[in-house]
């Protein structure tokens, strides 16, 4: 059958973003937020067609596909059908919704209610979530999902359920040629494999994913994820950026918004090694500081916006927690060090040998490193006490933080590497399987076994 | 409404942000394989040499049969791309069909749009060519102005689309099959919905003429007869008057329509069966209220069993 040469397509649907792509690209094609914006049941019929003209205008360039004319349509049909039919009747609000981009464009007017269909790294809504999916496979992958094979992702510790669910809707909604559900954490290892310190392509490791919301820690043992050993951190990208407004509000700078505060995240942001000596280093180099200039939509006014010690504190709040927040306080090196101890103690070994990082907010400069460095201490510290004690020498833990260029898109990259590889196809259950067995074909599937 | 835009939307961001990256002096260097419907695949990278220079190739299942249809397929392509500032054409790649060579460094912004819509004007081919016939047949004088051709495009494994002219209208045969029983059902429906709602519908009367068939019509019979056993093929007929193609505008809308046709209507079948399914969840919801409302309150008569069980021994769960 032709199909066997499509690519295959990678979908990671995350609580913030959603990754489109297909397999064996570098880079996931649609990057957007996971939203939906629906139409407003009693509202739409009358503000409906202004909405339709305003929005093509806007939108323009920045965002492909706001062109759709929706709406002057639907007044069009629900005048000439309602005489006629029952369906008519119930008119076609299911079909007048947004996503991504347009979604967050559309919900500025009043007959668009815009939600998250993914909450926490599950789906809680089923309805918008198939709608979500269906925009995206055909408006914006245009494909058509029986000619493809699908490997979707999925958080740890998410109920079987769920899965039967997804499997539900993909093979029963849009019929699609074949399914495979990964695990996140286990796509983020695999995508660590084109890192040079990897040399064994082993499934087996820590993954620390820190996205805009939360921060996981999940040990991995030979692409099993441990459920009782995953830990969380409510420390992640969203508190850095809030923790860079208030350095900047209390500097009483030229902007301070939170868009401001982002942008200097990501641009100037680095982990420093020890923080008096840096604190020093930048006092004594007046070069250290930065200017960071705003752009107004109006480009007559430039605002200038000095970026000091927020450089290197701003991360710091990984490993120095109470700068930042009162109630959680223990820094993410001991972090990692309880969850990898929670574990049973034979793969204790391979959870410190890789640790690998994963999403947005593990960019920053000399992260890995200084993550290594200070998990590598903790770790001496009880080598060294245990020898003391038992009075026997050890062998030693070797400790390994793995960082890589593609970090930020780390699930969708390691989905890409697997789902083009040969043998993925005969990992899916097909449409065939799913016929013969019914949805809770999808609560088992098998694991990549990588050479 | 949901409606399918004719170019495709990830060649058209791809190539804007490449131009954008060029215009700042950063070329990206892209590998990008980007799918569209139908067996479609394009590659978009840069050109060995140069990285101002991008490569788009286009390989699609259609392409064979299109290229059967008139004497010249890449000749038409390049009549089409050619003026465009800083397209060129050049030797296919490797595994693909056709390739274009676009310089970043001279290309328009609105030449983009051009480029994605390449899988279109690949598959515009075939009714150029019928357009053109139609025109020649026009011409001629009465008796003699019928002919047989009829130009097939096999764009999918068992699907086809069959174009013919004649002398006052051009018609256009889609076969279909549904793989799903499903979508057969929701299908029938949808195609019924094409032909009934032109006859109700006063405001779409200049519409193009819809027959929907099991049996292939005659125009094609003779093309399809060894497949007429099979029970789930449908036929449907679009008949093109000459209003529906008198300006190369016309022509141009017309062909888009037609040519996403097969995957606006699956969509829309998927689209239906999304809104069926939550009209089900609505439901289910609805009868789990009704029975947690009969559900017994366990503080009132603690004496009797907490939990009941079924006839088979399993445990009741509300």
């Amino acid at each position: 059958m032709s199909y066997l040469n499509n690519p295959a397509i990678v979908m990671d649907n995350g609580t913030g973003l959603t990754k489109l792509g297909f397999a064996g690209n570098d880079s996931p094609s649609w990057v957007f937020p996971t939203a939906i914006a629906t139409a407003q049941p009693s509202t739409t019929k009358k503000s409906s067609s202004g909405l339709g003209a305003t929005q093509s205008q806007t939108g323009g360039s920045a965002y492909f596909g706001n062109s759709t004319s929706a709406t002057s349509f639907n007044n069009l049909t629900s005048s000439a059908l309602l005489s006629n039919n029952l369906a008519g009747k119930r008119g076609t609000e299911d079909l007048d919704f947004y996503i991504g981009n347009e979604a967050l464009i559309a919900s500025q007017s009043s007959s668009y209610s815009l939600s998250y269909p993914i909450r926490h790294g599950q789906v809680e809504n089923w309805d918008h979530m198939e709608r979500f999916w269906e925009n995206s496979i055909f408006k914006y992958l245009r494909t058509e999902p029986e000619d493809h094979y699908f490997l979707l992702t999925e958080p740890p510790l998410n109920p079987p359920e769920n899965r039967e669910q997804v499997a539900e809707i993909f093979f029963e909604s849009f019929n699609c040629a074949g399914l495979y559900i990964a695990v996140q954490a286990v796509l983020a290892l695999a995508a660590s494999w084109t890192s040079s310190k990897v040399t064994d392509r082993s499934l087996t490791g820590t993954v620390i994913d820190s996205g805009d919301g939360v921060t996981h820690v999940i040990p991995v043992a030979e692409g099993y994820v441990i459920g009782s050993a995953i830990k969380n951190i409510p420390i992640a990208g969203r508190d850095i950026t809030l923790f860079i407004q208030s350095l900047l509000r209390e500097r009483g700078e030229a902007d301070t918004s939170l868009r401001t505060a982002e942008r200097i995240k990501q641009e100037y942001c680095y982990v420093c090694s020890d923080i008096v000596k840096e604190f020093n280093k930048f006092d004594r180099d007046p070069q250290k500081f930065a200017q960071f200039i705003v752009e107004n939509s109006e480009k007559t006014k430039k605002k200038v916006v000095d970026v000091g010690y927020e450089r290197f504190l701003a991360p710091e709040i990984f490993f120095n927690p109470e700068i930042a927040s009162s109630d959680f306080l223990t820094p993410l090196p001991t972090v990692v060090d309880h969850t990898i101890q929670a574990c049973p103690i034979d793969v204790r070994k391979g959870l410190y040998n890789n640790v690998v990082l994963s999403g947005g907010s593990t960019m920053f400069k000399d992260f890995g490193r200084r993550l290594q460095r200070d998990l590598k201490s903790i770790v001496n510290n009880r080598i060294a006490q245990s020898e003391l004690l038992s009075g026997t020498k050890s062998t030693g833990v070797d400790v390994q933080v793995i960082s890589h260029r593609r970090q930020r898109n780390a699930v969708w990259f390691g989905g890409s590497l697997l789902a083009q590889t040969a043998e993925f196809k005969s990992y899916c259950h097909t449409k065939k399987d799913y016929d013969e067995y019914g949805p809770e074909i999808v609560r088992n599937f098998s694991l990549f076994n990588m050479i | 409404m949901l409606y399918l835009q004719p170019q495709n939307l990830l060649v058209q961001k791809t190539l804007t942000e490449a131009l954008e990256a060029n215009a700042r002096g950063t070329p990206l260097i892209l590998d990008r394989i980007i799918s569209d419907f139908d067996y479609t695949t394009l590659h978009i990278s840069n050109s060995p040499e140069e990285k101002a220079l991008l490569w788009i190739s286009i390989k699609t299942k259609a392409w064979l049969s299109i290229s059967k249809c008139g004497p010249d397929l890449v000749g038409y392509l390049n009549t089409k791309y050619d003026d465009l500032a800083g397209v060129s054409t050049c030797q296919p790649e490797g595994g693909y069909d056709y390739t274009l060579q676009v310089d970043l460094k001279a290309l328009q912004n609105d030449a983009v749009v051009q480029l994605s819509l390449l899988k279109v004007m690949t598959m515009s081919y075939p009714f150029q060519l019928a357009f053109n016939e139609f025109a020649s047949l026009a011409q001629l004088p009465e008796g003699s102005n019928t002919t047989e051709t009829v130009h097939k495009i096999e764009y999918r494994d068992d699907e086809n689309v069959f174009i013919k002219p004649s002398n006052d209208r051009i018609t256009v045969i889609f076969e279909t099959f549904f793989q799903d029983e499903t979508d057969k059902v929701f299908g029938k429906v949808f195609l019924q919905e094409f032909v009934d709602s032109r006859k109700r519908n006063r405001a779409i009367q200049s519409a193009p003429q819809v027959l929907f068939s099991h049996e292939p019509p005659l125009e094609i019979s003779k093309l399809v007869s060894s497949r007429v056993s099979e029970k789930s093929r449908r036929f449907i007929t679009f008949v093109l008057f000459p209003r529906h193609f008198q300006t190369p505008e016309l022509q141009f809308s017309s062909i888009c329509h037609l040519a996403l046709f097969r995957n606006y209507f699956h969509y829309h079948i998927k689209c239906s069966k999304a809104y069926m399914h939550s009209r089900m969840r609505y439901r289910v919801d609805t009868f789990i209220k009704v029975l947690n409302r009969a559900k017994l309150d366990e503080n009132e008569d603690g004496s009797e069993e907490t939990t009941r069980r079924t006839v088979t021994g399993r445990k009741m769960v509300y």
